[in-house]
């Protein structure tokens, strides 16, 4: 599904920064950018997967997927106060939100879609979802940061260069479960008539493919992926906040741009490509402006790509 | 290039990832004449349309209208210089009344200068003058009644006389028509048919339309160009095409006959 | 029961309370004028009008405070800012598709806030730009002796209430003028069917330029306004809540309808201002949040049951539908 020429390029690239800031920086500095960015890719690309596949099936850019994150943090941290053990509490949290997402698109979306409204009134929908969802939280949970409880402090040593043993777990997790969905998109029946959707709805409901079940399925990955973003980078983080998802979610459409979107590869691609490139960035720049990279770097592949590294779907009104 | 040729396609390739839609693509249109582009369906000939008028970026080739190089060139630029297309699913602009379609096409109106915009008095006589012109262009083609109506209640037949009637506001030199045929009942193609043959006589606009009826086409056009897979197979005049060999494998033997 | 909710009726016949909703209908009204002629007009959406609205302000802001600028010169530099702002953001993201122009306008705002709130040296950061009302309060003075001697009396606010409202009919006019001139059928085309619009010869890129960057202006009028009103700038202000707020507006008011804006904030902004008269046993925070939370769910609901809005023709949207 990637262009193999075009990966290349991009990984020669990415080497040839890093040699620069190498010299620049020195070697451990880089490292620990590096891992830094890995570890910041991980939960953008975790989030971006979701966002993608829902504007693939639906052509529709999901304003309120951050919130589906805070959502997920929250709900692990109400199960974790329960004094569940950390793993159920993050299995409940993913859950919770994908059968969120399903009962949203089963009372929501789908009427809504139904009843035959508008591209925009769909955009303007979810917007006012986000604010109604991101306010909902901050009403019931309250506004304070709330801990999740995790191990924080535990961090392991890699010659200079630091990782935290959370950190560590959650990426490594998070990279596998992208791989299988990305697997599974491609291999298994399911996958090939979300991809069907993809390319066309009407087209996939003349061979027979029940769209609504696969729309309703695409929303409770969405959201499952989206809980999980949003629960790995809280976990290390330590706390929770009700902007959590909103202070994310721009550098989360940035990945989706970067990657092209409707690629669930290009969504991990670019969820690295933005963490890198934030995390790197941070040996040049003031660490606070990080996220400003981001945004640069979503801009640039608006000028030059719209459709993204990977992407196939025609961004461009040409 | 012959002289007398006003549109001229050189060369003129387009790829879609592995498919070359448009390959190697190279006719003239006479001057004053009414050219027909057909082929069987994906011959083509809609991505080439697309591909003159500049609503797709061609790959390689030329397009010169009049001897200057318009290829690559966005589709206001090319309008401007007086090469003007319908659309096969017609573009008449539901919300806007039908006066309004046909004041939008015009070309000349400083009122639609951000500047100026706001100072009525500066632009209120072209206005009026584009005013009279339309409602003599709406009466020409039958729509003079609906002028005020909203073109959303126009009927499909009447769309396709008001998007002819629009294009004529911009004084094009050559008009290229999608199809102008397509979906439309005998009689309402007789009349825009009438109407195109008029174009050419009375404005010596020149025609080159894209049509799957090959009986109009045999019987209206001066020259035919005929593609397949992307390529031209053949060009002339209808005696010469309808006996062409290459053209009859290229439809495999189908003609489409008038019911 | 009446220890639970207890909401005092009292403020609806207090002066101070409809001059204070006057002053924020009328500057988000302008705020939203800006936000009609782009979505409801031109069909571009930009979800960036409160960055717009940040810019200028700020460069008012600063200009008067670091650069010892005049007052009435800032406001007027202040336009040419926030149009370069709306031209820096559109010609790279114009031509892209709606979606994806929402989200580059979103990332321009959120850069704009971010970079006012790091930017301390020249932004004054998170504690906020202030010292630039001076000229103001002087006007606001001569204005109240002029109220005072027609007999209407002094009230606080109630002097840039006059000023804000005799500029918000002003620029609806104006702004309706423009939409009903040739330059607006142009807009108008654009929002139905952008290729028709270029195959009649019309540099459509062009005109999406020029729209956003009246909205912009419109946006740093509105900005100026707020700025004299909270008397200190600060990121805060400009929170995304403010687009949201916009586009409740011109939905209830109906889309294309610029009197139907007039209505729509004045609408939003009593009801907003009428619930923080009513009592719930919460904390201040939770209260916001409420807020804030009806603001979305009204959002989601008029663009459901009621997209034409309070004032729109349904016919007009049956042929508009997309």
């Amino acid at each position: 599904m990637i262009a193999r020429r075009r990966l290349l390029a991009i990984l020669a690239a990415l080497a040839a920064v890093a040699v620069v800031l190498a010299i620049t920086d020195g070697l451990v500095e880089l490292a620990q950018a590096t891992v830094n960015g890995v570890i910041a890719g991980n939960y953008y690309a975790l989030g971006a997967v979701g966002l993608t596949l829902i504007f693939g099936v639906l052509r529709l850019v999901n304003f309120a997927h951050g919130e589906f994150l805070t959502l997920g943090a929250y709900v692990m941290v109400l199960f974790s106060s329960f004094d569940l053990p950390l793993v159920l509490a993050v299995v409940l949290g993913v859950v919770a939100v994908a059968v969120f997402s399903v009962g949203l698109e089963l009372a929501v979306w789908k009427p809504v879609r139904r009843r035959g409204v508008g591209e925009l009134q769909l955009l303007l929908f979810a917007l006012g979802l986000a604010f109604f969802m991101r306010n909902a939280i901050a009403f019931v949970a309250g506004p304070e940061d709330r801990q999740t409880g995790a191990d924080v402090t535990t961090a392991w040593h890699l010659g200079e260069v630091i990782v935290g043993r959370t950190e560590l777990i959650v990426t490594v997790l998070g990279i596998i479960v992208i791989v299988l969905i990305a697997v599974a998109l491609k291999a298994t029946s399911l996958g090939k008539q979300a991809r069907a959707l993809s390319d066309s709805i009407q087209l996939a409901e003349t061979t027979g493919i029940d769209t609504d079940r696969i729309v309703a399925i695409t929303w409770a990955v969405s959201g499952g992926l989206a809980g999980l973003a949003g629960i790995f980078y809280a976990l290390p983080a330590g706390t929770v906040t009700p902007n959590l998802g909103y202070s994310l979610i721009l550098s989360i459409f940035a990945a989706v741009v970067v990657g092209g979107i409707g690629n669930a590869y290009g969504a991990l691609a670019g969820g690295m490509l933005i963490g890198l490139t934030q995390e790197w960035a941070t040996l040049v720049i003031e660490p606070s402006v990080k996220v400003a990279v981001g945004f640069a770097m979503l801009i640039l592949v608006l000028l030059v790509r719209p459709e993204g590294l990977f992407g196939a779907a025609r961004t461009v009104d040409r | 290039m012959p002289a007398d040729a006003l549109l001229s396609v050189r060369n003129v390739s387009k790829r879609f990832g592995a498919i070359a839609a448009v390959d190697d693509v190279t006719f003239d249109v006479a001057e004053g004449s009414i050219t027909a582009l057909i082929g069987p369906n994906g011959a083509g000939k809609s991505t080439l349309f697309n591909v003159v008028t500049g609503f797709v970026r061609g790959d390689r080739g030329d397009v010169l209208l009049d001897g200057e190089s318009v290829f690559r060139r966005p589709p206001h630029a090319l309008a401007r210089r007086g090469l003007v297309r319908t659309f096969q699913l017609t573009k008449a602009l539901s919300v806007m009344s039908v006066l309004d379609n046909m004041l939008l096409a015009n070309p000349r109106n400083r009122g639609e200068r951000l500047g100026l915009a706001a100072l009525r008095p500066l632009w209120r006589d072209e206005e009026r003058r584009a005013r009279v012109r339309a409602r003599e262009l709406l009466q020409v083609f039958g729509l003079a009644a609906k002028a005020n109506d909203y073109a959303g209640t126009l009927s499909g037949g009447q769309r396709k006389l008001l998007e002819l009637a629009r294009a004529l506001m911009l004084e094009p030199r050559v008009v290229l028509l999608d199809e102008p045929l397509a979906g439309v009942n005998r009689t309402l193609g007789r009349s825009l048919l009438d109407h195109i043959e008029g174009l050419r006589a009375e404005r010596r606009t020149t025609i080159l339309f894209v049509e799957h009826d090959l009986d109009v086409v045999m019987r209206h056009s001066d020259a035919i160009v005929v593609m397949a897979q992307g390529r031209v197979v053949a060009s002339g005049t209808p005696a010469e095409v309808r006996r062409d060999e290459r053209v009859i494998s290229a439809y495999l033997g189908t003609v489409t006959t008038d019911e | 029961m009446t220890g639970l909710l207890a909401v005092s009726l009292h403020f609806l016949v207090n002066g101070d309370f409809w001059i204070n909703v006057g002053v924020l209908a009328t500057t988000y009204g302008i705020f939203a004028l800006g936000i009609q002629l782009n979505v409801g007009t031109t069909g571009i959406v930009n979800f960036g009008q409160a960055g717009f609205m940040a810019v200028g302000s700020y460069a008012m802001g600063i200009l008067v405070v670091r650069y010892e600028v005049s007052f009435w010169w800032a406001m007027l530099l202040g336009i040419p800012v926030a149009i370069a702002a709306a031209l820096l953001v559109g010609l790279p993201s114009l031509r892209l598709r709606y979606d994806y122009f929402a989200i580059s306008t979103l990332a321009f705002s959120e850069i704009v806030r971010y970079l006012a709130d790091n930017w301390d040296g020249l932004t004054g950061g998170n504690l906020g730009l202030f010292g630039y009302t001076d000229t103001w309060t002087d006007a606001s003075a001569r204005i109240d002796a002029w109220l005072e001697k027609i007999g209407i009396g002094q009230r606080f606010l109630l002097p840039l209430l006059v000023v804000n409202l005799a500029l918000l009919l002003l620029l609806t006019a104006l702004v309706a003028l423009l939409v009903r001139s040739p330059w607006g059928r142009v807009l108008n085309a654009i929002r139905e069917d952008e290729d028709a619009a270029r195959a009649l010869g019309k540099n459509t890129f062009a005109y999406k330029l020029q729209s956003l960057s009246v909205a912009a202006a419109l946006a740093a009028i509105g900005g100026y306004m707020l700025a004299i009103n909270i008397s200190i700038l600060s990121p805060q202000n400009f929170d995304p809540i403010l687009t949201a707020y916009g586009f409740v507006i011109v939905i209830l008011g109906g889309l294309g309808s610029y009197l139907g804006v007039i209505v729509g904030s004045f609408f939003l902004i009593f009801m907003l201002e009428a619930t923080r008269y009513v009592e719930l046993p919460l904390s201040d925070a939770r209260v916001a949040a409420v807020r804030f939370m009806i603001v979305g769910a009204v959002l989601m609901a008029l663009v459901v049951f009621r997209p034409q809005g309070l004032f729109g023709k349904s016919e007009e949207l049956a042929l508009r539908a997309r």
